[in-house]
């Protein structure tokens, strides 16, 4: 069994099965570019706390590896998280952003989806107000604006005909 | 023209703030305390674009129309990714004008003034639909810009801004005027609806879904401003029932040349597209993967050949042909060699598919999912056999009203096809051990075999002793089956789903609806 070493942005090393540090195609892509190597891969964009959230999951996955999902099925749906990872984004704002941003930059695609779907669902089925104080935003729309924006998209509502 | 040039221009910013956007988000990205970001900001708004392009894609229009009311900023970002737009739900007096209304313009012609109160009165019904004051002299109304100001700020107030009164005064005119004042009201009508898709095109700059399907007061002028606003994203687009004597196949071919991302069309229904557009989609389009052709009485077997024969048709994996009963046998099956990956396919009410054409396509094409031959009259047992052969992964069968099919057949396809969900098969020679077989070997959605002789009080007691939990499930329809007794099918129709239609959950079946006249008259 092969490992790799993996350094976050606040110098904390890692030792990582190089089949779960290659999920992230980002890692995947540096090793092939700088073939067997003893030294630690820099990720400085990752802090040690996301690190081990994001390792975490990759451990998870490796293990439990879920069915080849149908590609041409609809990909909006939103209630297909599986309940590990429904579980694993129960976790603070700061924390979640962090996590997508990490997912980002290490490009691990499941982990994106199952984060951006978990920021869609805070945001689906809710009044302007409600999302204002989940994300903790100031309305700097005066009532008159407010309701010439929701006059202005009248036609999104599905009224039949 | 001139005009949807204009404001092609003035959209142009856009690409310099998106890209500013992205700068300014990634910067942010090492900030590991993101928390601590300029007061106001949501976290939200330190992600870069790509990302909040993602999260959004989850959300439909309903909920981005929302998301946009939360703060000014976010509501830059929000129009800025807003990526689709679907009218073929939206209530009729924002995009065409409704059938009763035409009508009512119609009986002035014949009738004169007296029905002009009729209108006023459909207007008003049709709840803030904007009608501009009318005046005695139509020449005020020669500005055009004039126009469609007044028809954005009064939209605003509903039908408060409509002065009976002034109505009352031109009814009592003369006769003559008749003609020229619903020749005005139709042209502001129109005017209006104009102006609703210029300030769609005005406001969104990346859509990508773009459903316009029941306009048919939509112009080739709004709809070709349309795509050319949206050419760099636009994926999917549905023009279904957009019948505006503009669209004529010659016109409605312009469009393509500004969808190099297509992926997906929808023109079903629309009288005079033909040939030309498909030669142009064809040279424009080398994405395009679902077409949706239904009732496009222009088609004829040149397109559908020179569709076999381009570079496209070997990634096409939906085509949609209903009632196109005009098309020959031998186009069908150059294109059905020519696609080996369709997946859904449907072809019903054309009558001159042969049962060896039918053969030869499903052997080549084993991805099938969806096949719909409802009215086909020539499909016999042999096409169901290379069916059963080769597209073991079907899932959704209509083979309503074809007598020729024998029950061997059909439970060899229930017994190869396991994944198979939903069946129709109305007056078919589908009898009892057909419908164990389902019972046994398929997990069931939906069965709709109204008017199948074959089926007895044997098959409905077989379904009633699968439970109520399972039958809560279950779409089933056995009405007009003559040897079911009729206190049977109650206590089956108390336990299943009460809806008359079955429902069709595949992601591609709006291109492909169904057209079974069956289903049409249950309705």
């Amino acid at each position: 069994m092969t490992t790799v070493k993996l350094e976050s942005s606040d110098e904390k090393t890692y030792e990582v099965e190089k089949e779960i540090a290659c999920m992230s195609v980002t890692i995947k892509n540096m090793l092939e570019d700088i073939g067997e190597t003893d030294a630690a891969i820099p990720l400085p964009n990752v802090t040690s706390s996301i690190l081990e959230k994001v390792l975490e999951y990759c451990k998870h996955h490796h293990e439990h590896p879920s069915p080849q999902q149908d590609e041409k099925k609809d990909e909006k749906r939103l209630d297909d998280i599986p309940p590990y990872d429904r579980d694993f984004c129960k976790v603070d704002q700061p924390t979640l952003f962090e996590l997508i941003l990490a997912a980002n930059y290490l490009d691990i695609k499941p982990l994106l989806d199952v984060t951006c779907k978990t920021v869609a669902n805070m945001i689906r089925g809710k009044t302007p107000e409600e999302i204002r104080k989940i994300f903790n935003i100031k309305n700097d729309f005066t009532p008159e604006e407010e309701e010439q924006i929701r006059k202005e998209n009248e036609w999104c509502e599905d009224k039949g005909n | 023209m001139n005009r949807s040039s204009s404001i092609l221009t003035t959209n142009m910013p856009t690409n310099t703030t998106t890209t500013t956007m992205t700068s300014v988000s990634s910067s942010n990205n090492n900030n590991n305390n993101i928390q601590n970001e300029s007061s106001g900001d949501s976290l939200l708004e330190t992600l870069p674009m790509e990302i909040i392009e993602n999260i959004l894609k989850y959300l439909n229009q309903r909920e981005l129309s929302i998301t946009c009311r939360v703060s000014k900023s976010w509501n830059r970002i929000i129009y800025l990714l807003w990526h689709t737009i679907d009218l073929s739900k939206s209530h009729h007096h924002f995009t065409h004008l409704s059938s009763k209304l035409k009508q009512s313009l119609q009986k002035v012609k014949k009738n004169k003034i007296g029905y002009l109160q009729a209108i006023f009165q459909n207007l008003v019904n049709n709840n803030g639909f904007f009608i501009p004051p009318l005046v005695t002299n139509p020449d005020s109304y020669s500005n055009s810009n004039k126009v469609s100001s007044t028809a954005s700020s009064a939209n605003a107030n509903g039908s408060g801004s409509i002065n009976p009164a002034i109505f009352q005064k031109n009814i009592v005119q003369q006769q003559s005027t008749a003609k020229r004042i619903q020749q005005e009201i139709q042209d502001r009508l129109e005017k209006r609806i104009e102006n609703f898709f210029q300030t769609l095109c005005f406001r969104h700059h990346r859509i990508e879904v773009l459903d316009l399907s029941g306009c048919s007061d939509l112009k080739m002028d709004s709809l070709l401003l349309m795509v050319q606003t949206f050419s760099q994203t636009l994926q999917k687009l549905m023009t279904r029932r957009c019948k505006s004597n503009t669209m004529t196949d010659m016109a409605f071919s312009e469009i393509f040349q500004y969808l190099p991302k297509l992926k997906t069309l929808a023109i079903g229904e629309m009288p005079m597209v033909g040939e030309i557009s498909i030669g142009a989609m064809i040279h424009h389009c080398p994405l395009i993967d679902a077409l949706g052709l239904g009732q496009c009485q222009g088609m004829n077997d040149d397109s559908i050949i020179a569709l076999s024969k381009s570079s496209q048709a070997k990634s096409l994996h939906t085509i949609g042909l209903n009632n196109l009963s005009s098309l020959g046998d031998h186009c069908i099956r150059e294109l059905g060699t020519h696609a080996p990956n369709l997946v859904i396919f449907s072809v019903n009410n054309i009558r001159s598919l042969t049962s060896d054409t039918l053969s030869t396509i499903f052997l080549n094409c084993s991805l099938m999912g969806s096949i719909d031959l409802s009215g086909c009259m020539q499909t016999d047992d042999s096409v169901l056999v290379s069916i059963s052969k080769s597209c073991t992964q079907l899932f959704q069968f209509n083979i309503s009203r074809i007598q020729k099919i024998t029950s061997y057949s059909i439970n060899l396809v229930i017994r190869k096809c396991k994944n198979l969900r939903i069946l129709l098969l109305s007056k078919t020679m589908v009898d009892d051990d057909c419908v164990l077989s389902m019972i046994d070997n398929l997990n069931l959605e939906t069965l709709y075999a109204p008017g199948c002789t074959g089926i007895t009080d044997v098959s409905v007691q077989s379904f009633l002793n699968l439970g109520p939990e399972r039958l809560s499930k279950m779409f089933i329809n056995f009405s007009q089956c003559l040897h079911i007794s009729q206190s049977l099918i109650s206590i089956l129709q108390s336990l299943t789903k009460s809806s008359l239609s079955p429902t069709n959950n595949h992601a591609f079946m709006e291109i492909t609806p169904s057209q079974d006249s069956d289903l049409e008259s249950t309705k």
